[in-house]
């Protein structure tokens, strides 16, 4: 027979457990009102490529596409709508995802795919970081399989309301209590102001040339998961007869050709519909720190310039 | 198998119910087949040195107890041969190498040993040291050898203990398991409460700032003083919050089944000597340490100038027993060196504060308090830097502290990590000088449950979910 304490404890446990569960539900649907309820700033512009954006052209890529390609410049040259996709840290897993859900949507004429040098290379946050898309999981199910690559219980943890929000509060609150002073976004495309001193150009330099000899010293290993995530990517443009540009926007100081950015250009290749530009090694950037706003993302006017230039390549 | 997933949190609630399932008798078994499958989760292999170093150990003891004069002590030296060499194997066998190759090419000479190319195994030091304290102990008559060979493995394969301590002495843990646990509902909530608040350290607090901390401290090259002062800052607390976390699941997981495990941290950071921080850091190797290696070298029973080189060893061995890697071995001079000065100016500081009235003394306090936790954190930047020079480097960018600093990805991860560290140390302020403040064991039910309640939503909410594994793994 069991014991008092046992059953004691059990009851305690079982109403312990309700609460929790109450208490989920109710801060989750908290955070959620919360969180959708944003206007602007990241979570607002992932809700926005999520659920609405539907343009001509979409863009791509990470925080160099998000600062990098003009949406204002890029529409008024080539006559269509445009949404700018890119995100803050993110990568080939993320884009993916997103392509995915918007495909279902609506079939762009134009895809842009701005990849970083180390696009291919291993990076354990490329799958963390798609920790973002999962307060659209419920919404958009094909979601699913992206986050379940977060870790192996993923989907299971999705049983608690509050858990998609988990890290969201503190930005959601800044957002709304910030919301008149933070900038507004074009389209997705968010300019940086501000431009690189000569001082900082020449530290940059330094600290390129010491991290390029400790990495000419290092096995960079290619990660096949982010090669296949690649794949997938063009090979959804190609079935979609999707005109793709997968572009290694500009960079201040020139970057090597290592094995990562050689193979981002072979695979490029092998799609018919896919075509490769290179402005890493692009003299008219290469060493203009003015046209940049730190070391990896051009500044307002280096965005501009580029645009137009990446416009009449387009047309 | 880690304590922050999924699979561990399955395992613990099959293994837990068993327990109490199944009868006294049997209950070693069901705990030692849980230790195993919880160890072969990381490298399945390794397991059989763990076997190696349970039957040398086991055998011993019996005949440790059974000896006399000097062959008692010859069998003491073989058991610890044996288990200090599989440290030296597998842990230092490749730093000896490597210093042996450096010394031939200063040599002009050309090393041919070849090195050892695989993992080092998990916990190896933490159960290493607790099977030697197992022989130790019966050689000095404190222990009556174990004949139940399964309790035996059990005591040094106990899995909430066996991959990060607390490094347990056998007199308080081979008797428990002899013992029988009946399910105790307090044992049951005071363990989990102790493990919630280990959760609410690692997954809030530690693999919150290990993101700003493994994005600066690979990369010295590129980050100034002001970045290096806050990535060191926040290594010191991760380092304490991944820690203390792991032995706080460990020791409310062993409550739950009724094992009282020694307590390992208490709130180390609020010490205002070096010596203060060391009896409430890692207090099972600090203790380890002082029974088995300083008392037995004199101790402080000394001339003074062979106390503090007692000090210099104990702290050299210290670091060294935490990786085969000159970093370490800095960190554990360092901490040597700041035991001694400790120790000359603490006649000095005594007199001192003789003087003082009871408010200016509260503030040298804070003073002295803030100095012992710098000169912590410096020793740490030898500790996490991945190499020698990149320590040097992160030292010598200091001279550019006051430049902007780097962070991160903005408000949301610097954000997350000064909150993460307001909450904490808010809380132990109260639980180190405000004790009768007490919100998890409020005599009030309603604050008790809204309290754990609350901590539960403060780690599903700040918590980072999917962080990586414990940083003493590797040690």
């Amino acid at each position: 027979m069991l014991n008092r304490n046992v059953i004691s404890f059990f009851k305690k446990l079982i109403l312990f457990a309700v609460i929790i569960f109450a208490v989920d539900w109710v801060l989750g649907l908290a955070l959620e009102k919360l969180y959708f309820s944003l206007k602007k700033g990241q979570f607002a512009q992932n809700t926005y490529a999520l659920d609405e954006a539907s343009p001509d052209i979409l863009v791509f890529g990470s925080s160099r596409a998000q600062h990098h390609y003009s949406s204002k410049i890029l529409s008024e040259n080539l006559g269509y709508s445009i949404y700018n996709a890119g995100r803050d840290g993110q990568f080939l897993p993320y884009y993916c995802a997103v392509q995915a859900v918007i495909l279902e949507r609506k079939t762009p004429k134009i895809i842009i795919l701005d990849v970083n040098i180390w696009e291919l290379g291993p990076n354990e946050q490329k799958y963390m970081k798609l920790a973002q898309l999962l307060p659209y999981v419920a919404e958009h199910p094909v979601l699913r399989n992206y986050t379940a690559k977060i870790s192996k219980f993923e989907n299971l943890k999705l049983i608690s309301k509050t858990y998609p929000y988990n890290s969201t509060l503190l930005i959601s609150v800044y957002d709304h209590l910030l919301t008149n002073t933070e900038p507004e976004d074009d389209r997705g495309y968010f300019p940086l102001v501000g431009e690189v001193s000569e001082k900082m150009f020449n530290k940059y330099q330094t600290e390129k040339k010491t991290y390029d000899e400790k990495r000419a010293t290092q096995d960079i290993e290619i990660d096949q998961q982010a090669v296949a995530y690649y794949h997938q990517f063009l090979k959804k443009t190609k079935d979609l007869n999707i005109k793709t540009y997968v572009v290694i926007s500009p960079t201040v100081l020139k970057e090597p050709n290592t094995e990562e950015k050689s193979l981002l250009e072979s695979i490029a290749k092998k799609y018919s519909n896919v075509k490769f530009l290179d402005f890493a090694t692009d003299s008219t950037y290469n060493n203009h720190y003015q046209l940049f706003a730190d070391e990896f993302h051009l500044n307002d006017k280096g965005a501009e310039k580029f645009s137009k230039e990446l416009a009449e390549l387009i047309k | 198998m880690l304590f922050n997933s999924i699979s561990f949190a399955f395992f613990y609630v099959i293994v837990t119910l068993l327990y109490y399932i199944f009868p006294h008798k049997n209950r070693w078994f069901l705990l030692l087949a849980a230790s195993c499958y919880f160890y072969m989760a990381f490298v399945p292999i390794y397991i059989l040195i763990l076997a190696f170093t349970i039957v040398i150990d086991y055998i011993a003891g019996i005949y440790i107890e059974k000896a006399q004069g000097k062959q008692r002590k010859l069998l003491l030296i073989i058991s610890l041969i044996a288990n200090i060499g599989v440290l030296a194997v597998f842990k230092y066998y490749n730093f000896i190498n490597d210093n042996i190759t450096f010394l031939a090419e200063g040599l002009n000479l050309h090393n041919n040993i070849p090195y050892l190319k695989m993992l080092l195994p998990i916990g190896l030091s933490f159960h290493t040291f607790q099977a030697m304290s197992y022989t130790i102990e019966v050689y000095r008559g404190n222990q009556k050898a174990e004949r139940h060979f399964g309790i035996y493995s059990l005591y040094v394969m106990f899995y909430p203990q066996l991959v990060a301590g607390p490094i347990e002495r056998p007199q308080n843990i081979l008797a428990q398991m002899h013992a029988k646990h009946e399910f105790s509902y307090v044992n049951m909530v005071e363990g989990f409460k102790q493990m919630a608040w280990g959760f609410f350290k690692k997954l809030v607090v530690a693999d919150r700032l290990s993101i700003y901390v493994d994005t600066v401290f690979p990369n010295p090259e590129l980050h100034n003083g002001s970045t290096v002062v806050i990535s060191a800052v926040f290594f010191a607390i991760q380092i304490y919050c991944d820690f203390s976390g792991y032995s706080d699941i460990a020791i409310g997981a062993a409550r739950t089944m009724g094992f009282n495990l020694m307590t390992n941290f208490r709130i180390p950071y609020f010490s205002t000597t070096i010596s203060e921080f060391w009896s409430k850091w890692h207090i099972s190797l600090s203790t380890w340490f002082r029974d088995y290696l300083y008392i037995p070298l004199g101790g402080s029973r000394v001339s003074i100038q062979r106390t503090y080189l007692n000090l210099f060893i104990v702290f050299m061995i210290s670091g060294l027993w935490h990786g085969a890697s000159w970093n370490f071995i800095i960190w554990g001079f360092l901490h040597g060196v700041y035991q001694v000065v400790g120790l000359v100016l603490k006649p000095l500081f005594s007199r001192f504060e003789s003087h003082l009235n009871s408010l200016i003394l509260n503030f040298w306090f804070f003073i002295k308090g803030l100095g012992v936790f710098c000169l912590v954190t410096f020793a740490w930047i030898f500790f996490r830097a991945n190499t020698i020079h990149d320590a040097f480097l992160m030292i010598k960018n200091l001279r550019s502290f006051g430049e902007r600093p780097f962070l991160g990805n903005g408000i949301n991860q610097f954000g997350h990590c000064l909150i993460a560290i307001a909450m904490l140390f808010t809380i132990e302020y109260f639980m180190a000088f405000k004790p009768q403040v007490k919100l998890f064991s409020n005599p009030n039910s309603f604050v008790r449950w809204a309290s754990i309640v609350g901590l539960l939503f403060i780690i599903l909410i700040f918590g980072v979910f999917n962080g990586g594994q414990f940083i003493y793994f590797q040690f």
